[in-house]
């Protein structure tokens, strides 16, 4: 796949995620106990020969550039090719969903600089395992101008999404934003597009001018009758994350085996920056039901149901359930913590109570005490 | 601390009395800890230490070390633009014009990379070995060395009185000179036994290694020879007193010892001290998942294991499969093993791969001399059998 080139969007709007995405960017979110969301789409390039790999960040970046290092961990610290950062112009809380066509406009001498023939275009807060390989292969073979990959989802969770119009030959005709979520069958874009790079830019020069349109889908589907836009289906397991309530979901998802199986022991393996931290250390009083526990943590209490991530102290006789407890945050003992999202360093002193609903987690931020 | 010390970390032996473990690979590149290789200690301290110029002499079996140590990126070794040592470089035995020779002893694995280290010409070399497991700041050590002016300084640490003998006894003055050296005495006058670390003013040594290499009466040791010999010539030799926890994890029961070590709360190497992070090549796993009937005490857990069985005092590595049912108690279990339902194991070493089948029990037959059971790399012991060591059969 060497001669692919792709581009991630982490500017993606952070409606819905404000109470727990703090200064971060999408791809900068911890998830599953010792990722942050950009690892996934990331690990599933490092294992598919592709070397040319952009970002187009936005705003508050420090997080997801500090722990990107260059893509080293990725195979992307390299002489040749490697990984790019490209900052955007996009300002504000953009109501539209993904690839914005002012984006790719803007960093224009990246795609001209690229010598790859095929571009594949995707977001970072999609997280899947999948042989990428397999998109360019339907690509070829059906001999395709440009092709959008989707997942069928029954009633999703999310608040907006687009559903792709898709004939029997295959062919995206049309695309709708869904507000209202039923209960039906829907063909959600994961936000991927697979088009050769000469197209993409014929299309950003005819949208250089336009300022109302801005969607890439709306410039490749304007062309239907000379382009040939197919779709591609992937049949794995995909998490989209756009707000604190589907971020609590998918979490909580990975506690599910079949799904664990899929997403972290699947075709690639998911890489994350190193942290040498020290194996978790159970104490003797511990118990631990139906979990996720990562490195460098000490459980001398209960956790049940809940994803602890590096670093945690739980103390004696305190309880976490149904929770999600991110880095060195300390539970202090006799405290019990449920239906809770806590952040990076928060303390929690002896003896406090954090209680949230089932459907509506307490979140707490970094660095707070309680 | 630039070319004022170049580490030498032996890392050449076998450890035959480690049996299995070290059958198939050199005793520093043993796993250990749950995540770690014994070297990972001996590295780290170097790297926290701020040395950078370190010399890692391979013999046996050393295809999964070299692999494993590579470059050093894993310790910032590989940084040679920004720190102005030169890195980590690993020493096989070499050939060259006048033919070549396996390393015959410890001084005589220094003795042929004289070339090495005199491309830095450093004031001083440390040498060290790969297989102990403790916590160090050479600086402290260096610091000392200067401060008394010494030409070798020796780490020292008391020992049981009952162990002293098992070990080279230094016997100082109230200097903390060194005015006699017992090699595993049966009376010891001391119970200040010797690391097997040293600080060698480089000058120095060199002459010593060049005189020993012509005495072919030699072990080209550096216990057996070198040392001694300094001492009859009254170099001047000072003992430092080290303060902590060191083991040499030289038999299968001190390797299982210094394992359990790690789950006590006192008296061990604090793995959780950010301040001193024991680095080592990290495993790609994703967090542990643990299941409904899982119930874990006193233990170390690595990463991408499935653990739903009863795991006591035991130290589990990556990617292992604790299934319903299983128990496993007082154990050291090695990435990728497969524990299955209803399967005990107690007391045990589990290499690398194996698998417990379903009711399989590991534990010592009461007429097996050896204390922990030793299993081999992707051994399988079948369902409802009940196995102890290779040798009892």
């Amino acid at each position: 796949m060497n001669d692919v080139m792709i581009i991630i969007d982490d500017t993606h709007k952070k409606k819905g995620m404000e109470k727990i995405i703090d200064n971060r960017s999408f791809g900068a979110m911890p998830f599953g106990g010792k990722y942050r969301l950009i690892d996934f789409i990331l690990s599933n390039i490092c294992f598919s020969g592709i070397k040319n790999v952009g970002i187009f960040i936005k705003g508050d970046s420090s997080s997801l550039i500090n722990h990107l290092h260059a893509g080293k961990e990725w195979g992307l610290l390299r002489n040749k090719d490697g990984l790019f950062i490209l900052p955007s112009c996009l300002k504000g809380v953009d109501e539209e969903p993904f690839a914005n066509i002012k984006n790719v406009f803007d960093n224009i001498d990246y795609l001209e600089r690229s010598k790859e023939e095929y571009v594949l275009l995707c977001s970072s807060n999609v997280i899947f395992n999948m042989d990428l390989s397999l998109i360019k292969e339907h690509f070829i073979k059906n001999d395709c101008d440009a092709t959008i990959i989707y997942s069928e989802e029954i009633k999703p969770i999310t608040n907006k999404f687009i559903h792709l119009e898709i004939d029997t030959d295959n062919k995206v005709i049309d695309y709708k934003f869904i507000k209202d979520i039923e209960d039906k069958k829907y063909n959600r874009n994961m936000d991927m597009f697979f088009l050769k790079k000469s197209l993409l830019m014929d299309l950003i020069e005819e949208g250089k001018e336009n300022n109302e349109k801005t969607l890439l889908i709306d410039y490749i589907l304007e062309k239907q009758n000379k382009l040939k836009v197919s779709a591609f289906k992937y049949n794995g397991y995909v998490a989209f994350i756009d707000d604190y309530l589907s971020y609590y979901k998918y979490n909580k998802d990975l506690l599910n085996f079949s799904i664990y199986n899929q997403l972290f022991l699947g075709r690639n393996e998911i890489i994350t920056t190193r942290s040498d931290e020290a194996p978790t250390k159970y104490m003797k009083d511990s118990k631990v039901k139906n979990s996720l526990i990562t490195e460098g943590c000490i459980i001398e209490g209960d956790v049940e149901n809940s994803i602890i991530f590096r670093g945690v102290k739980i103390k004696r006789g305190s309880k976490v359930k149904n929770s999600i407890i991110m880095h060195k945050t300390i539970i202090g003992e006799g405290s019990v913590v449920e239906n809770g999202i806590l952040d990076k360093d928060v303390l929690v002193r002896e003896n406090s109570f954090i209680k949230g609903e089932e459907k509506k987690p307490k979140i707490i931020k970094k660095k707070t005490v309680f | 601390m630039k070319t004022d010390i170049v580490a030498m970390l032996l890392a050449g032996g076998q450890g035959t009395r480690l049996g299995l473990l070290t059958d198939e690979i050199a005793k520093p590149a043993v796993l250990f800890g749950a995540k770690y290789r014994i070297i990972d200690f001996t590295l780290s301290n170097c790297s926290n230490s701020g040395i950078n110029t370190v010399g890692v002499l391979t013999q046996y079996r050393p295809l999964a070390l070299n692999t494993y140590v590579g470059i050093g990126s894993a310790w910032d070794f590989d940084n040679k633009v920004i720190d102005s040592g030169e890195g980590l470089t690993i020493l096989p035995p070499y050939k060259g014009k006048d033919g070549g020779n396996w390393y015959s002893g410890t001084a005589n694995s220094i003795y042929q990379n004289i070339e090495y280290i005199d491309r830095f010409n450093p004031e001083n070399v440390l040498i060290l070995s790969g297989d102990h497991i403790y916590k160090m700041d050479y600086n402290k050590m260096l610091d000392y060395h200067k401060e008394k002016k010494s030409d070798i300084t020796i780490s020292v640490i008391e020992v049981p009185w009952d162990e002293a003998s098992r070990f080279g006894i230094m016997n100082t003055n109230e200097e903390n000179e060194i005015i006699e050296f017992q090699e595993k005495p049966k009376k010891p006058k001391n119970n200040k036994a010797s690391m097997g670390i040293y600080i060698f003013n480089w000058q120095k040594l060199k002459k010593y290694l060049i005189e020993d290499n012509k005495d072919e009466s030699s072990s080209n040791d550096f216990g057996k020879n070198i040392i001694p010999k300094m001492l009859e010539k009254e170099e001047r030799l000072i003992a430092y007193e080290f303060e902590g926890y060191w083991k040499d994890v030289g038999t299968v029961k001190s390797y299982w010892e210094a394992n359990m070590d790690l789950l006590q709360d006192k008296n061990i190497i604090d793995l959780f001290d950010r301040k001193w992070i024991f680095r080592s090549q990290n495993y790609r796993v994703p967090p542990k998942y643990i299941g409904e009937n899982s119930q874990i005490s006193n233990s170390l857990i690595s990463d991408g294991c499935r653990i739903d069985g009863i795991v006591k005092n035991s130290v589990i590595f990556p990617s292992v499969v604790i299934e319903k049912g299983a128990i496993v108690e007082d154990t050291v279990v090695m990435p990728s093993v497969l524990i299955k339902e209803g399967a005990r194991v107690n007391r045990a070493i589990i290499g690398e791969k194996a698998i417990l089948k379903e009711n399989s029990i590991v534990k010592k037959y009461d007429h097996c001399s050896d204390d922990i059971v030793v299993i081999a790399q992707k051994k399988v012991i079948e369902k409802n059998s009940t196995i102890c060591c290779e040798q009892c059969k």
